[in-house]
């Protein structure tokens, strides 16, 4: 649906400010009952999901202008999705798809963020929105793991590193862990290296839908040649594009099983395949990734169109399948840190679907550092209040800003991802 | 003033105009503190056009007004005169109950009906008015909750104006107006009755709360000529327990858990030396009492009404009971000196003859304030340190707590009995009143019903709060007819 | 207009340049409100105008001298908590909206004399929360808890589900922090003696009344800045526990809190049960909520709601299945009704008490409901109100026409009125408001605390993205008014209350000219210009201009 399909859904947001919060039923206090990382830090109704409505509705009525305003107003939101569990838990508005059509549309009328230039460029010459990194260092976290490389020969599982662990050095361990996890698994996984492209889910978040469908068709089309049966991921942005932006918004099903790593973790340690024996004594929290958790829901497919009942009641006829938070991966990442001798995991305040952001999605870790790292700031408070030494999460994109965050602030917080756990408990 | 009385006369009739100094001597001077001030004139009108004319009349020739309502002995000095040439207007006459609503539970009354007319008839009706702590006979209701005296029933109070609902005030310009429902349903009282719609909501009309203007003025703003207040259901079954001990501190957490259960109705705190003075007789027998009492004793009921009654207090009593024991505190129905079915009678009635408060010495000077439970021991240090100073036996205050808004305030209050014809005691008296209402206001001791030397203090701690309060009697009573002085206008 | 420089730069010294914008796009988002649709002629959800500027000011002192500003320079002000309704825009030409975001602090929870202070943008739902840890519980609005504590008590009307137990809004305000239209800082109460925040009342006579009456001033007439506010009794435990998947959020307390759909074979049996219940004195909650979706729907809503694979979507298939059309009968003429119990005895006496009124009064559980899944759910959404935005979920809108705030005897003779306008509504003749059945009555049987009151409204549910039906909404609502004032019945607060302070100034003349004592909205506005002498109180003051 393009920006204009929801003009009138628009009007029917009755600016309740459910938005602004996790949803009501689930505040467990004063302090971390905000859900929407975009309000919290931009203030102006504007910054929020009911604000947007408003923002895209007087742009198409031609009553407000573009502006640098406008597109700070539009992109300081890491697309989390908090706002759109909130809303969808008494209402049927979209207020997540509305706002990335509304970016879509800021794009395609040339309304572009100066600090996304940079990331489309590299996206454009070198398969990644890393600025400064090349296509022919993609490969490199790999080395020396006798990993099997999927452009030469056939594999039955291709493990996709995903932009963030190819080039942040540090977070190297966790996609080295993965590999070796599997392998010692028996999993017959390879990958595709320095071939390997970025899933082009960033840019759709950014409103690149065009330079977004050109990854899903390339790596879909990587994935056929390879003949796997299943892509995994140890990457939660990568996990939702292949999972639900792939078959949703570029047209093209990959005819594969998509998995995240915790997903695959969890199914080898009840298949008895990996036994974590090792004892990992340490008291964590876990974060739900947003891309992993809420948004991290199977696509249905659905055609119809809205249609009226009862005079004037809106609906979609046939029903459509609502994508709400309810089905997404929550249980596997706290399955596979639970078979973890001596680990013990405590809850945030904030978790599952309504999990706080850790700041990074969207492009706003790349075009407003301080908004990612204030939020990510925000998520560390909420996890030393658990008493928590460590907090774990199952995204380099939330474990990179943690590790930032926190190194600002000086923090004692570990910060690990589960598969950095599972390995310690394993090898 | 002979003009005056003539005028008056042809309002409210020569029989009701009253010039007599004996007469205007006793409304001259009451049991406080309050310099005594004679007024020029009585007069009594029998109806709310009277009152509306009287209050005209005071606006065209420019004469005070101090209207009252209860009988004597009056005791914080509202009804005394603060200027001179000041007209009582006594509502005495005006004594009707206009209406008892047993299905919606409210009762209708003029200003001049007293504790003991209104909850005989209430009883009728098998309903009461909850009610401070033994009024005494000639205490008007309305007065009494006008000037928002504590009840002994906090469960039922949800604001510190509850009972209260409507009004009818005539302000002090002379213009009439009901308040809450009463003012916002069309038609005379008897139309909105025929359409169901009762007294019982009292805010409002509209986006002004014009009953809260009238609460604690101390007749500064306007007459009301009858009032509506919701009713409570006389229990079928009914247990009244004491909590006795040596040691306030000791029951402060039970009564705060105690709270949360709104079992029952009564609740109260009082010392031994109140509760003698409730009990005896005399000076003899209040000595007598007060040596066999403990120290501090809670009453407090649990209650059944018209269903299921029994049930209802069979289930209470075991939990009361559990809560007891888990606070480590004690539960009876019989101290000695006390038996709880002779309290509950007397908690049910006004004071007898003499007024319970004078009956020991023949005087009492109170000092009342808000504050909450957890810090009553501290104020009840400083009036003890404050009696010790002035020479005044600390064993021989009365104090009265009384819970209100279901717990989360409390009515404190130092009773201090003394024999008025004893200059030495009075002057002493005097001084310890002074003193400890300074005392205790500097730590926190709020004083909301500011009579007397309270209105200073309090006034002139709260200027905004006062130039508000000044504002708007500026526009209900314009050219200050209304008790001028008393409070801070 | 705009404003010129030197007054926002005035405004800008005070918040500081980052809480302060001019710029259309956050201007325009301040414009877009439920109801604003009424008030666009063209009939669009957006306010006719905008606001100069927006500013967020974080303390009481900023409030004050913005409000100091505004005097000085003849600039109108509309503060904004959470901001739920057209009352809260700004609505005249070169006004400024003041969005109290950043003052969101809950200041102190006395646990022991159950009270809290909080500042404009604290909500019910986090008040809830922090209370509950102390075993207590907050007053929630009946729009849920997704509105500031202030606003419903200060401010708005503050009708309750849980009025019965714990009395409508206004009746938990303790004492209050006021920026007044001219910018001094009134404390009401024992807060303005310096003694704390327990008092809403004196000293002397209350000057809480000019605050607030039976309804608040809608943001109109200053700014409250902090509030006491009462907390009550929670007999459940001190982390509320959630069941289910989202969206169909449920439950599971324990066993001393009953919840139960209780139906009657007409509108004067559930009044007569209400007295009754007012006398037995039980009730935590008293509401009749679900038949706000209609009585020929509420049975499949429920069932939609609680159900996490279903959506709006569904609901004609779930309206076909036999099941929901039992229960939706059954449903008919029926309220909810929640006891708490303080021990096991406690809520087997309130059951009992309330299995007694049934029988007097013709009524009956209905039994569908009356399982542990629909017990729960049903004390969850009342406990919570936390889906109280269901209230759009059909078209976007709604509005109620009709029902007073009063006895439960007074509210029966407006119901079938009420269904007869919703019906003609709803038919073929005019058909652009939702058809879910004529009785759409919901409000809180409980208004006052102890009983007593009762407030209920018809409601009917039209599209703000469709013009002929927010005409036709209009039209139900002035055809409601009239046959309110034929029958002399007091003015629906929805109506009443919220939509005619932004009506033009002739039609409000009109209407308070009909009021029984018009001369109280006189006073109202002579009080209005004593307060607010240079008139920088923006529209939602209901007054008459001064004539005898």
């Amino acid at each position: 649906m393009a920006l204009i399909d929801y003009r009138d859904d628009m009007q029917r947001c009755s600016r309740c400010s459910s938005c602004k919060f996790i949803p009501l039923a689930q505040i467990k206090s004063n302090r971390f009952s905000s859900g929407c990382p975009s309000i919290e830090w931009g203030k102006f109704h504007a910054y929020s999901a009911s604000g947007r409505f408003n923002v895209a509705f007087s742009l198409l009525e031609g009553l407000i202008p573009y502006s640098d305003r406008l597109l700070d107003i539009v992109y300081q939101c890491p697309v989390c999705g908090s706002c759109d569990v909130s809303c969808k838990i008494s209402t049927q508005l979209e207020p997540l798809d509305m706002a990335l059509e509304l970016r879509a549309k800021l794009v395609e009328d040339g309304q572009l963020l100066p600090q996304h230039m940079p990331l489309i460029d590299t996206l454009r010459k070198e398969d990644t929105l890393f600025t400064g990194k090349i296509k022919n260092n993609r490969g490199n976290w790999a080395e020396g793991l006798k990993v099997k490389d999927l452009t030469t020969e056939k594999g039955e599982v291709l493990f996709h590193a995903g932009c963030r662990y190819c080039f942040d050095e540090e977070l190297w361990g966790v996609a080295r862990a993965s590999i070796s996890l599997l392998k010692g698994a028996g999993v017959d996984v390879g990958i595709l290296g320095k071939d390997e492209s970025c899933c082009g889910g960033r840019a759709y978040e950014m409103g690149y839908q065009g330079e977004f469908i050109k990854f899903a068709e390339s790596n879909i089309e990587a994935w056929k040649k390879a003949g796997v049966k299943t892509v995994v991921t140890g990457c939660s942005d990568g996990y939702y594009a292949f999972n639900y932006l792939y078959p949703a918004k570029s047209g093209k099903k990959p005819n594969v099983e998509v998995l995240h790593i915790t997903q695959f973790m969890d199914r080898l340690i009840r298949a008895g395949r990996i036994k974590p024996v090792n004892s990992v004594p340490l008291k964590v929290t876990y974060h739900d990734p947003c891309h992993l958790g809420r948004m991290g829901e199977p696509y249905i497919p659905w055609t119809g169109k809205r249609a009226q009942i009862r005079n004037i009641i809106n609906v979609f006829d046939p029903p459509k399948p609502k994508r709400r938070g309810t089905n997404g991966v929550y249980d596997e990442p706290r399955n596979v840190l639970k078979s973890i001798p001596d680990l013990s995991l405590v809850e945030m305040e904030r978790i599952r679907e309504y999990a706080w952001c850790c700041g990074s999605g969207g492009g706003v870790k790349e075009s407003y550092p301080d908004l990612a790292l204030w939020t990510a700031r925000e998520r560390i408070e909420e996890a030393k209040a658990t008493g928590a030494e460590a907090i774990v999460t199952a995204c380099p994109w939330c474990e990179r800003n943690f590790r930032d965050a926190i190194a600002v602030t000086g923090d004692k917080l570990q910060v690990y991802d589960v598969v950095e756990l599972l390995h310690k408990a394993v090898i | 003033m002979a003009n005056k009385k003539l005028e008056l006369e042809k309002i409210v009739g020569a029989k009701h105009v009253v010039d007599n100094p004996k007469t205007l001597k006793a409304y001259s001077e009451d049991c406080s503190f309050v310099a005594s001030r004679k007024p020029e004139l009585l007069v009594k009108p029998a109806n709310v056009d009277e009152v509306q004319r009287v209050v005209r009349w005071a606006n065209e020739t420019s004469t005070p007004l101090v209207p009252l309502s209860s009988g004597e002995p009056h005791f914080r000095g509202d009804t005394i005169p603060a200027v001179d040439k000041a007209i009582i207007v006594d509502l005495g006459l005006m004594n009707r109950i206009i209406k008892i609503h047993r299905r919606n539970r409210y009762v209708i009354f003029e200003p001049g009906v007293t504790w003991g007319q209104l909850q005989l008839e209430l009883a009728k009706e098998g309903m009461y008015l909850p009610m401070p702590l033994l009024p005494r006979k000639t205490k008007s209701v309305l007065a009494s909750l006008l000037e928002r005296e504590p009840t002994l029933t906090p469960h039922h109070h949800w604001t510190l104006l509850d009972p209260l609902r409507c009004l009818e005030i005539i302000w002090g310009n002379g213009d009439k107006l009901l308040t809450g429902e009463a003012g916002w349903s069309q038609g005379s009282l008897e139309e909105q009755w025929e359409r169901h719609s009762d007294q019982v909501y009292g805010s409002g009309p509209g986006q002004v709360d014009y009953y809260r203007f009238m609460s604690g003025a101390q007749g500064t703003i306007g007459i009301a000529t009858w009032g509506s207040a919701r009713c409570e259901l006389l229990p079928k079954a009914k247990k009244l327990f004491f909590t006795p001990s040596e040691n306030l501190g000791a029951l402060l957490d039970f009564m705060y858990r105690r709270f949360r259960l709104r079992f029952g109705d009564e609740l109260l705190l009082l010392n031994r030396w109140n509760l003698a003075s409730l009990i005896g007789e005399n000076a003899n027998t209040i000595c007598a009492i007060n040596t066999k009492l403990p120290a501090w004793v809670l009453i407090h009921t649990i209650a059944g009404y018209d269903r299921l009654p029994e049930e209802r207090v069979k289930f209470q009593e075991v939990d009361i009971i559990n809560l007891a024991k888990e606070f480590g505190v004690q539960l009876t129905q019989s101290i000695p000196g006390l038996e709880a079915e002779k309290v509950e009678k007397l908690l049910r009635e006004p004071s007898k003859e003499p007024y319970w408060k004078i009956k020991n010495k023949g005087a009492c000077q109170e000092i009342f304030f808000l504050t909450t439970l957890d810090k009553t021991p501290e104020f009840i240090k400083i009036i003890y340190s404050a009696a010790e100073n002035a020479g005044y036996p600390t064993s021989e205050i009365g104090i009265y707590i009384q819970p209100q808004m279901q717990g989360g305030c409390c009515h404190c209050e130092f009773d201090l009995f003394y024999d008025p014809g004893n200059a030495g005691d009075k002057s002493k008296v005097k001084e310890l009143f002074s003193k400890a209402s300074e005392e205790i206001e500097s730590c926190g001791g709020y004083f909301s019903r500011p009579y007397d030397i309270w209105k200073n203090t309090t006034y002139d701690k709260d200027n905004e709060n006062t130039r508000v309060a000044q504002k708007i009697k500026k526009l209900f009573d314009p050219n200050n007819v209304m008790n001028p002085n008393k409070l801070c206008y | 207009m705009s404003l010129k420089k030197e007054v926002y730069q005035a405004f800008e010294d005070i918040v500081g340049s980052d809480y302060i914008s001019d710029e259309p796009a956050i201007l325009n988002s301040y414009r877009f409100h439920w109801l604003a649709e009424f008030l666009n002629p063209e009939r669009k959800r957006i306010t006719p105008v905008s606001a100069e500027a927006v500013l967020l000011p974080a303390t009481v002192e900023e409030v004050q001298a913005i409000v100091k500003i505004c005097n000085k320079y003849g600039v109108k002000m509309k503060p904004v908590g959470g901001g739920w309704g057209a009352w809260n825009a700004v609505l005249n030409e070169g006004a400024v909206q003041l969005d109290l975001k950043r003052m969101d602090r809950i200041l102190d929870l006395d646990e022991k004399n159950m009270f809290a202070v909080v500042e404009p943008y604290v909500m019910g739902a986090e008040l809830q929360a922090e209370a509950m840890k102390k075993g207590l519980n907050c007053h929630l609005i009946g729009a849920g808890g997704v509105c500031s504590v202030i606003a419903t008590s200060a401010c708005f009307l503050g009708a309750s589900p849980n009025g019965m137990y714990m009395s409508h809004g206004p009746d938990n305000l303790l004492a209050v922090e006021w920026v007044t239209p001219t910018g001094e800082v009134v404390r009401t109460g024992s807060r303005g003696c310096g003694k704390g925040w327990f008092c809403s009342e004196g000293p002397g006579p209350s000057m809480r009344g000019v605050i607030r009456g039976h309804a608040g001033t809608l943001g109109s007439f200053g700014v409250v800045t902090k509030i006491g506010i009462k907390l009550h009794p929670w007999p459940g435990p001190a982390a509320y526990p959630i069941a289910g998947k989202v969206p169909a959020y449920t439950t599971s307390l324990p066993g001393n809190f009953r919840a139960h759909t209780v139906q009657f074979p007409s509108e004067q049996a559930i009044a007569d049960s209400l007295y009754k219940i007012y006398d037995a004195r039980i009730g935590y909650v008293i509401h009749r909520q679900f038949n706000f979706y209609g009585d020929e729907l509420q049975g499949a809503m429920i069932k939609i709601f609680s159900d996490s694979s279903l959506s709006l979507d569904n609901l004609e298939e779930v309206l076909a299945d036999a099941e929901v059309q039992k229960l939706t009968q059954e449903m008919k003429r029926a309220y909810q009704i929640v006891l708490a119990g303080n021990s096991i005895g406690d809520i087997a006496w309130q059951e009992n008490a309330l299995d007694e009124i049934l029988a007097e009064t013709g009524g009956k559980k209905v039994a569908a409901l009356d399982t542990p899944f629909w017990e729960q759910f049903t004390l969850h959404f009342l406990l919570k109100l936390s889906t109280k935005n269901t209230n759009f979920l059909y078209t976007g809108s709604f509005l109620g026409i009709m029902g007073p705030v009063g006895s439960p005897d007074s509210i029966v003779p407006t119901i079938q009125p009420g269904e007869e306008i919703n019906r003609k509504y709803m038919s073929q003749e005019k058909g652009r408001i939702a058809n879910t059945g004529a009785n759409a009555f919901m409000g809180t049987l409980g208004y006052l605390g102890g009983g007593s009151c009762a407030y209920q409204e018809q409601f009917f549910f039209h599209d703000p993205a469709d013009k002929t039906s927010v005409e036709q909404g209009l039209e139900a609502v002035f055809e409601a008014g009239v046959v309110v004032a034929q029958n002399k019945w007091p003015p629906s607060p929805y109506s009443g209350y919220f939509l005619t302070p932004f009506l033009p100034r002739p039609v409000q003349d009109m209407a308070y000219g009909m009021d029984p004592q018009p001369q109280a909205y006189v006073w109202q506005g002579q009080i209005r210009e004593i307060f607010d002498p240079n008139n920088i109180g923006e529209k939602g003051y209901t007054y008459l201009e001064k004539k005898k």
